[in-house]
């Protein structure tokens, strides 16, 4: 398996991490569905807190991708859904200490409610799997 | 690579990527995008209508940006070794109602002989306050 970041050459290189593009050869993937705050037990987490909620929900990626022995650097595409623009910054912050350098394509969007009252956070992932 | 050897491969990628509709149906919507043994995929992030400057191009302006993320999006394909008949599935977000009938017909044009999965959403907004429209997706090469 190999993974090649597409980056067209007039294209600036992205000001914020993240990857145009992710080609993959071979390997197999893991789609996994939007993952909301809530712990083991299905209580939402940081009510109001957005901190806390970015990192539920990093979390709960990281434990479906350790089921497959495999970390963020496997994942190939990436998609937040946030309730405010506010959140943005802290929701960054959070994803800087799961990442390092291997960036997702990825894609950030705005929506009025998200699927459960209290949940300021939903994000959803591609994943390869060597 | 001679004309037959081609053929060949054509026939072959043919017939591990094939749309689906079902029997009976005469709407053009209701269809599957089936693929089997893809060699290659590409996972394509948020494209936005940005130049090469990263300046937010035709501000207002939903045509101008339709173009120009279209634009993009071909030339990170061509950059990957795909093309635009290799798109298998689309989601586009816009964040105004009233723009969806001018997607339509662009899309109408674009993928008019090439069917993709295709979700339009209008959500509330995106990353930049000035970008209108953006598209992300997936493509493979069987």
């Amino acid at each position: 398996m190999e993974t090649i970041r597409i980056r067209p050459k007039h294209f600036p290189v992205p000001v914020a991490p993240f990857s145009y593009a992710i080609k993959v050869i071979g390997g197999s993937f893991m789609f996994i569905p939007n993952q909301i705050p809530v712990d083991s037990r299905g209580q939402i987490v940081g009510k109001g807190d957005i901190l806390s909620q970015a990192t539920q929900v990093y979390e709960n990626l990281k434990a479906i991708l350790s089921e497959r022995n495999v970390t963020f650097e496997n994942i190939v595409k990436l998609t937040w859904y946030l309730t405010t623009r506010e959140n943005w910054k802290p929701v960054v912050e959070v994803r800087n200490k799961y990442f390092k350098d291997k960036w997702p394509a990825a894609t950030f969007v705005l929506l009025d409610r998200l699927s459960r009252e209290d949940v300021l956070i939903e994000l959803n992932a591609i994943a390869i799997i060597e | 690579m001679n004309d037959d050897k081609r053929g060949a491969m054509r026939e072959e990628r043919m017939k591990n990527k094939e749309i689906v509709f079902p029997k009976g149906s005469n709407e053009s919507s209701i269809f599957g995008i089936r693929v089997s043994q893809a060699r290659e995929w590409l996972f394509i992030g948020g494209t936005v209508p940005r130049d090469a400057n990263n300046v937010v191009v035709g501000k207002k302006d939903i045509q101008k940006q339709m173009t120009h993320v279209f634009d993009n999006l071909r030339d990170i394909l061509l950059e990957g070794g795909f093309t635009m008949n290799d798109l298998v599935q689309l989601n586009v977000y816009l964040t105004d109602e009233s723009h969806r009938p001018a997607y339509f017909e662009l899309s109408r044009k674009i993928f008019l002989n090439n069917p993709v999965a295709q979700t339009v959403l209008v959500v509330r907004g995106l990353n930049d306050p000035d970008v209108l429209v953006e598209v992300d997706g997936t493509a493979c090469i069987t």
